[in-house]
């Protein structure tokens, strides 16, 4: 046997599993997004009206906009606060080992039991509104889950309250690569704080932005666990995303193959933006 | 590959793109398709009691009883897990044996689409099949072929805090102008008429079938009509005077501020606890009321119509048993499924009556009960819906509707063209 097969051999099981229950299902379900198929009788094929119809209905179009809004204000929000949070406890600050563990551990748990956590607490007689009615700020409670606006803008807190600390750890991991020597030097120089971030901060922790912008981007446009476990999709339909619709077609509706397509459109979607994304922001790297 | 194996794993591809549904939770059954021998898998909605008294737990232990060395193993599941759930048995080829399903149209896993789609086993040769009502036959199959035995009976109705509601003087209304009145006077009081809990759509479909079954007595035959492609939502009097109703309602408070906002959960315990005196629900509602709050007495009333004459309830069959085809256990599953038919096997809940008379319900009921003898039930409209997708957006219409989007028109529409989407 040559040497050179050995490596191969060594592989051959987990490729065999990964062909077999991920690319098969996934080149399969590709394949359903151009059929009628409704999980129980044949397929048949009907070219892109699937596709069309996401493009040219309220209920996709809806979708795909609540989606990009959503991850839009995810993607920023999640790294300001996880950078904020890195710069905070990246200094001498005597607490810092307990705060970041305190930060993160909202990361390690299930995003389903988070939002129902969350469900719970912005509920109209749910412990927000009455802290702001106990503090005298009545006025500032709301129905949180019950109106479009303050419906998208909890499923947001939601997801940046869990995951700003993973967020943050890529950072720390950035700022803590960065030579403490070169601050000194600019110090001596006579470069203030705000110089130094933006001359020596900024650019050496362009890699830990070009990751945490990747995979918040990622997770952005395809959030569904908090909108179903706080709004399902509701009200009405001001935060049903691209993720949820394919559960509920596929599901709800028995319409497998429009779900498909909505699967396809979103994993086309997702590759494209990381695509573009890591290389703008690789060139910037230089 | 056979062609279940290129199903199950093109199920796997649409079923976990975003890597999300993983997480949405499912049944506690899903791994059960090893079992072979003589136990039977029984798959239904919770309803009514949970535990050893639930009419379903009671039936399969009188099976096993009948039937030594059988084993029967009931899954339940709440009724908005249960449907996406069995939809996945059924097309992945790995189905209970014996389902719980709605009758008729209404959603995927109703009888018609399964029975069309050749999902499930013919039963028109059990007995209890020769004696069904008539008036059921229709959402029970076609050509002739039954496919479900009609097994819950069930009415939707007004469930109140009697207890709260004596202790504060407050009366049920008759009429819908006496209900808005009641609004307003149980609003100025502090609290809420009717407990509801929007922030699931699934929710607001009772609500809005109580309301229809108000103001469709003019047109007593659309849903046949809608289903023949005769008239539409838009064009009924009567769907658009339920909506409108509903929409001065909200306005007038009957729901509280917020109802979009409220769980299902919430709205629960305001009604347990008497903040609110009413909800709108079934009738396996009213024990689960008062299994929250044993020191209260609930009921069931119907919801009021223009007057007391017009006051009409939403109720029919609307479950019954189905043998999936791919089933594993084919044979013993018609064998239960014929056992559930006995009379002497009927669970505390109302069940279906061969003899054409009206269902006796229980003694909380006693306010509905008239209705039924005057025939002042009308069915579930949804049971002749094609497609699962009407009572979808009828259903986030109104949620919207609630929060402050949309109108009654803009809901019938939507339904129109849910409607026409195939």
């Amino acid at each position: 046997m040559r040497r050179a097969r050995v490596p191969w051999l060594f592989v051959a099981p987990a490729l065999l599993l990964y062909a077999a229950f991920y690319l098969a299902p996934t080149l399969l379900g590709a394949g359903y997004a151009f059929t009628d198929w409704n999980g129980l009788e044949s397929p048949s094929f009907v070219g892109l009206d699937n596709f069309s119809r996401i493009f040219g209905e309220a209920e996709g179009l809806g979708a795909l906009r609540h989606t990009l809004v959503l991850c839009v204000l995810y993607v920023v929000a999640v790294n300001v606060v996880g950078l904020g949070l890195a710069v905070g406890l990246h200094g001498a600050l005597k607490t810092r080992h307990v705060l970041r563990a305190l930060f993160f551990a909202p990361v390690v748990v299930s995003p389903l039991a988070v939002a129902y956590v969350w469900k719970f607490i912005l509920d109209p007689e749910g412990p927000l509104n009455r802290g702001l009615e106990a503090i005298g700020l009545g006025t500032l409670a709301q129905p949180w889950l019950g109106k479009p606006a303050t419906a998208t803008a909890a499923v947001l807190v939601t997801m940046v309250w869990q995951f700003s600390g993973w967020s943050m750890v890529i950072y720390l991991a950035g700022l803590q690569s960065i030579q403490a020597e070169l601050y000194e030097a600019a110090e001596i120089d006579g470069a203030g704080t705000w110089r130094r971030f933006v001359d020596i901060t900024r650019p050496l922790l362009l890699p830990a932005l070009t990751i945490n912008v990747s995979l918040s981007l990622i997770a952005g446009l395809m959030v569904f666990d908090q909108v179903i476990a706080l709004t399902g999709g509701g009200p009405g339909t001001a935060t049903e995303t691209i993720a949820t619709q394919v559960y509920e077609q596929a599901l709800v509706n028995g319409r497998f193959g429009y779900s498909a397509a909505m699967a396809l459109t979103l994993a086309v979607a997702v590759g494209t933006l990381s695509f573009v994304q890591m290389r703008a922001m690789r060139r910037q790297e230089g | 590959m056979t062609r279940g194996v290129r199903r199950l794993l093109a199920l796997g591809a649409a079923a976990t793109v975003a890597l999300a549904l993983g997480a949405c939770g499912s049944s506690d059954d899903g791994g059960s398709g090893g079992d072979g021998g003589g136990t039977l898998r029984v798959a239904a909605p919770v309803l009514g009691p949970k535990g050893p008294d639930n009419p379903l737990n009671v039936l399969a232990r009188r099976f096993e009883s009948a039937n030594p060395g059988t084993k029967v193993r009931v899954t339940m599941t709440s009724y908005e897990q249960y449907d996406p759930t069995l939809r996945v048995q059924i097309s992945g080829g790995q189905p209970p044996d014996v389902i719980q399903n709605a009758i008729g149209y209404g959603s995927s896993t109703s009888t018609l689409p399964l029975a069309r789609a050749n999902a499930l086993a013919d039963l028109s040769d059990s007995p209890w099949a020769r004696t069904l009502p008539e008036s059921l036959r229709e959402t029970l199959g076609f050509d002739g072929r039954v496919f479900t035995l009609p097994g819950v009976y069930t009415i939707i109705g007004a469930v109140y805090n009697r207890t709260a509601m004596e202790a504060d003087g407050v009366r049920l209304p008759t009429s819908y102008d006496e209900l808005l009145t009641l609004c307003r006077d149980v609003r100025a009081s502090g609290k809420t008429l009717i407990a509801l809990g929007g922030l699931v759509d699934y929710n607001i479909q009772n609500l809005i079938f109580t309301q229809v079954a108000a103001t469709m007595s003019d047109e007593p035959d659309f849903a046949q009509r809608r289903l023949d492609g005769e008239v539409t939502f838009s064009e009924s009097p009567g769907w658009l005077q339920a909506l409108e109703q509903l929409k001065e309602m909200d306005e007038t408070g009957c729901f509280g501020d917020d109802p979009a906002a409220v769980s299902v959960d919430a709205a629960d315990q305001r009604l347990a606890t008497g903040k609110s005196y009413m909800g709108i629900g079934l009738i396996d509602r009213v024990p689960a009321m008062e299994a929250l709050n044993p020191r209260a007495r609930f009921g069931l009333a119907p919801m009021p119509g223009g007057s007391a004459d017009q006051t009409r309830v939403p109720g029919g069959a609307v479950l019954g048993f189905s043998v999936p085809a791919r089933a594993k256990q084919v044979e013993l599953a018609k064998r239960f499924v014929d056992f559930a038919a006995e009379p002497e096997n009927a669970g505390p809940l109302p069940a279906v009556t061969g003899d054409g008379g009206p269902p006796q319900l229980p003694p909380y009921a006693s306010q509905v009960q008239p209705l039924l003898e005057e025939e002042r039930v009308v069915p579930f409209p949804d049971s002749l819906w094609p497609s699962p997708e009407v009572s979808a957006a009828m259903r986030t219409g109104m949620q919207g509707m609630l929060s402050g989007q949309g109108d009654p028109r803009a809901i019938l529409k939507s339904m129109d063209s849910a409607w026409s989407s195939d």
